[in-house]
């Protein structure tokens, strides 16, 4: 298991460094310069800030060659620098902290959400293949995948808010009143279901295949002739075995989450990363929209890794 | 009855499955395999209702200067947010533009779009695929690392940072979703690229003195265009709603040109989203045809090309 990690975590390296390259790309690409990144913008006024700048430059390493100066922006990274917002002129690093909570609570909700709608319209679609049923839920998943995210949610805000005024058409609390458990409950459960949407469409198609798949396989044929009762196997044979896979779709998906979050949080005006980006475009915020980059990038690989050593802790045939 | 595949019935089921696929094996020796995978295409319904909604798209968006009532982009006034009449079916928008006219204008820059970057995608990850798989070694392993770490981007997001940099335009969208999609058409064609190196036909190529560029372009290239086809059809979805988002964020095509995404920008505001239905509700509907009817004929020509995955 110990030499299975190291092996994985062996190839994720140059993928990180490879990243990490793009990044400072970016970083190069920007209009300013990577000083303006790195410094407290304040520290530039004052009549010596030119000779400031050049000492700061050397300081720096800017006059460096191109691969050093990458190793000393990672080193910049390690140490959780990101840069400073250009506008508010504060580091990027703590906008980022207050806003994340926000963004965590609603992904987690519609990922949970996605997976509670998903799992048993798979099961049962693959056990009633080619019923009305089955043909429903992929029609569904289908429409699902097809419906501009952004399209939904206006539509959830015109129905449920607009219309029948059920519940709040943005934000996470309740202007002027203190949150309470239940008022961010009302205020999350629309952005909350339509992100949803984005995900049950391929989690249903997989729990399908998947299912299908473990359900032509012997061991079921063996449980069923030793009359095992049907919903044992079932659930403890074949959802337990078709669910694997179903952890490297999870974590296939992370990117989709993250750019379905960043959409949906500004047709909410949900106060988290997505947010942060979408203003930082209007701004011209660069340094922003380039940590937000990262801080994904780095999810998505931090979540491939997790995925693939829980599919070998669930399935060891995946360890060889 | 229920067809449980828990059910012993169910291995007659596979049984008269069996018996099919051998009655179309023996009329494929009249029949080209073009033929018969067309057959299996128009017998999928849904396929054959998205292929005609997209012809009818396309003729919408070239002959759009004939159809469209009013110039998209003629503003007026005096029309302001009127709701939709005889004259105005769709009603017009903040500046007094016949939304319907920019609602068939938007179907051009949806569909080059979709078009546009599915290709572009296509030809980096078929030209990548082929050499990853065909040489192997270290070229495949630079190649799947690449993939990996433009994998590991959320597109939107790079998208939303290259387009906020450069500034947006038709040809910028493109190339960027092209350049951050072409990994899954690669893995395709590359995973087919592999197997088919091991098949008789491959090794005689080799044996009777054939180049590597000549197996891959002559031998090769033909059977991985299909599943890379399936692959391109689920991109250029993919395109045209990434166009849309970016759009709707402000990030889309040259302001006064009109785009789905960007008809739907105004419902940004709640009063509109209340008040002017007639403004989001008919771009949105567009997308989400365009997009199903493409999504249908992928999946019809998935079931069509690939013989095996028949659920």
């Amino acid at each position: 298991m110990v030499a299975f990690v190291l092996r994985r975590l062996a190839i994720a390296v140059p993928v990180i460094l490879g990243i990490l390259l793009i990044a400072f790309c970016f970083v190069h690409l920007l209009p300013g310069s990577p000083i303006q990144m790195l410094i407290n913008p304040n520290d530039l006024s004052g009549p010596d800030s030119a000779k400031y700048l050049a000492s700061l430059r050397a300081e720096l390493g800017l006059n460096k060659p191109l691969p050093i100066q990458w190793l000393d922006w990672m080193g910049q990274l390690l140490k959780g620098n990101l840069g400073y917002s250009y506008q508010q002129q504060v580091p990027v690093t703590s906008l980022i902290g207050q806003r994340i909570g926000a963004t965590v609570l609603l992904s987690v909700t519609a990922l949970l959400l996605a997976l509670a709608i998903a799992i048993p319209l798979g099961v049962v679609a693959a056990l009633k293949q080619r019923s009305g049923f089955d043909y429903a839920s992929v029609g569904l998943s289908m429409f699902a995948i097809s419906i501009p995210i952004f399209f939904l949610g206006l539509m959830a805000i015109y129905v449920f808010s607009l219309r029948l005024g059920w519940l709040p058409p943005g934000g996470i609390s309740t202007l002027g009143v203190a949150g309470s458990f239940s008022d961010t409950v009302r205020h999350l459960a629309l952005p909350a279901c339509v992100l949803s949407a984005v995900l049950v469409g391929p989690y249903v198609r997989y729990v399908r295949q998947s299912m299908l798949e473990v359900l032509g396989m012997d061991y079921i044929r063996t449980a069923i002739a030793k009359g095992a009762p049907r919903m044992r196997v079932v659930f403890r044979h074949a959802l337990r075995n078709a669910l694997i896979p179903l952890t490297t779709v999870l974590a296939i998906q992370i990117p989709a989450l993250l750019a379905g979050t960043l959409v949906i949080e500004t047709v909410f005006a949900w106060p988290g990363l997505g947010l942060l980006v979408y203003d930082a475009i209007s701004n011209r915020d660069y340094p922003i929209i380039l940590a937000v980059v990262m801080l994904s990038a780095a999810l998505v690989v931090l979540f491939n890794l997790i995925a693939d050593v829980v599919a070998a802790v669930l399935d060891p045939r995946i360890r060889l | 009855m229920s067809t449980s595949p828990l059910l012993p019935e169910n291995i007659a089921a596979t049984d008269a499955a069996a018996t099919v696929s051998a009655a179309e094996s023996r009329s494929a020796w009249q029949e080209s395999p073009f033929r018969i995978s067309m057959a299996r295409f128009l017998r999928h319904r849904l396929a054959v209702a998205g292929l005609l909604i997209l012809v009818a798209l396309a003729v919408i968006a070239i002959f759009a200067p004939l159809i469209s009532p009013y110039n998209p982009n003629a503003t007026n006034l005096f029309l302001y947010q009127h709701p939709p009449s005889a004259a105005h079916l769709l009603g017009t928008d903040q500046e007094g533009r016949d939304v319907l006219s920019r609602l068939i204008y938007g179907a051009r820059v949806s569909l080059t779009v979709g078009i546009a970057a599915a290709v572009s995608a296509g030809i980096v990850g078929l030209v990548l695929g082929l050499l990853a798989g065909f040489l192997g070694g270290w070229v495949d392993s630079i190649v799947m690392r690449l993939t990996e770490m433009v994998l590991s981007f959320p597109a939107l997001v790079v998208i939303i940072l290259i387009v906020a940099i450069i500034g947006p335009s038709l040809t910028t969208i493109i190339i960027v979703i092209a350049l951050t999609q072409w990994p899954t058409g690669c893995r395709i064609v590359r995973q087919s690229t592999r197997s088919l190196k091991e098949m008789d036909f491959i090794l005689t190529a080799r044996a009777i003195g054939c180049s590597d560029f000549r197996i891959m372009l002559r031998h090769t290239l033909p059977s991985v265009l299909p599943p890379l086809t399936v692959a391109l059809t689920v991109l250029s979805a993919e395109a045209i709603l990434l166009e849309a988002a970016l759009s709707f964020l402000g990030l889309g095509v040259n302001v006064p040109e009109s785009s789905w995404g960007g008809m739907m920008q105004a419902a940004q505001s709640l009063t509109t989203l209340s008040s002017q239905p007639w403004l989001w509700l008919p771009p949105g509907i567009a997308i989400a045809v365009a997009v199903l009817a493409i999504n249908f004929v992928g999946d019809g020509l998935r079931d069509a090309i690939d013989t095996r995955q028949q659920t």
